[in-house]
């Protein structure tokens, strides 16, 4: 028997079919911009080592008008990345039970945000005594 | 019976014998509120273009037959109606990711291959015989695999995954998840056979996590979380597989 003829379509421009998609890939895009950000403290660590002089022109980048617009995309980039990724979270843990009671996908979602919040919070606390 | 309006349906063509390449007919279908896109489909098939070729059964979300794209989504045609569109018009298509085998008809070859690579049925641990009596299993360990035990191979989240479009070896989400419904079965102990599957380069790993499947499927499986959560299982089952050749590699 001879095999069927059939017609296979491109995916080109696949991220154009639907909102989802373009959501995916700026979720993955943010990533990009998270790992130039590592890249840029491990340049101010770097700089720490290297001493006085190498970490004050390492702190005037980073205070430009390049440097602070960079910090504002790559807040912006963090925020959505964990908004995104914090949505999906309760796909990857297993279905949790606290006795009889089942720990539903929300309280996931919901726990998971508590703690981004809190840790920001820390975090920004932490900076603000250290700046004073 | 309220009065037929009239909506335009555009339906993709496809005849290998004919065509070189798909195109796009518009049909005129007089409609009534109750009328699914799959009723409108049979409506041109009997009364306008005989030629038109679409699979359906059962007509109530059950066999998974009448998957199509409408209006670029992944959709049961016999729960999806007409009315929800008019006036504007129904574009429907065959699903997303298949080779096209006549018009709104797509070639499941590829699907069923990897189905069957995962054994999706009950592997005993012992042979049983029917003196042994039921299996035992508590409602709780029923939970384990409930959600996903619904799935009806309708292929709506093959053609909501990109990936599955980009990388053709991909196992793909509905495969994937119901290899997790086995694993998970307390009854089941062929756990390991399909990890090998799972585990391999088109299995769990080629999930970006998108997610659009779990979105599509008319059956309220999760199969984004099915995938997901077999990830860590998957990288343990890698790390046991090295220490376990690191052992028998030993002089």
């Amino acid at each position: 028997m001879t095999a069927l003829r059939t017609h296979t379509r491109s995916m080109k421009g696949w991220w154009r079919r639907h909102p989802a998609y373009r959501q995916y890939l700026l979720r993955e895009a943010t990533s990009v911009v998270i790992g130039l950000y590592a890249l840029c403290l491990l340049w101010g660590m770097t700089a720490l080592l290297l001493g006085p002089g190498a970490h004050d022109v390492w702190r005037a980048c980073v205070q430009s008008l390049p440097g602070r617009a960079f910090h504002l995309l790559a807040l912006a980039a963090f925020s959505w990345h964990a908004w995104t990724w914090f949505r999906l979270l309760p796909l990857t843990v297993a279905p949790l039970r606290l006795g009889r009671y089942r720990i539903t996908q929300t309280l996931v979602h919901r726990a998971a945000l508590g703690a981004w919040a809190l840790a920001s919070a820390a975090l920004l606390v932490a900076a603000a005594g250290g700046l004073r | 019976m309220s009065d037929p309006r009239i909506i335009v349906m555009e339906c993709l063509r496809y005849h290998p014998e004919r065509d070189t390449e798909p195109y796009h007919q518009r049909f005129e279908v007089p409609f009534t509120p109750e009328m699914s896109v799959l009723e409108g489909l049979q409506y041109i098939k009997d009364h306008l273009d005989g030629s038109l070729t679409f699979r359906w059964s059962c007509r109530m979300a059950v066999c998974g037959n009448c998957g199509c794209m409408v209006n670029g989504e992944p959709v049961l045609s016999c729960q999806t109606f007409l009315r929800d569109y008019h006036p504007e018009c129904v574009r429907v298509e065959p699903l997303d990711h298949f080779p096209i085998q006549r018009d709104l008809a797509v070639d499941p070859a590829d699907f069923l291959d990897k189905l069957q690579q995962v054994a999706p049925y009950l592997i005993p641990a012992q042979d049983r015989i029917p003196e042994d009596g039921p299996y035992r299993q508590t409602p709780e360990q029923m939970q384990d695999y409930l959600d996903t035990s619904a799935c009806i191979n309708c292929l709506l989240c093959y053609a909501a995954c990109p990936q599955y479009g980009l990388k053709a070896d991909f196992l793909g989400p509905a495969v994937l998840a119901l290899a997790h419904r086995y694993n998970a079965d307390s009854r089941d102990a062929g756990r390991a056979r399909r990890m090998e599957v799972m585990n391999g380069d088109a299995g769990v790993w080629g999930c970006t996590l998108v997610g659009r499947c779990s979105e599509v499927c008319p059956k309220g499986v999760d199969p984004a979380g099915a995938i997901n959560r077999n990830k860590p299982a998957a990288a343990l089952d890698t790390l046991r597989r090295l220490l376990q050749s690191g052992r028998t590699c030993t002089p």
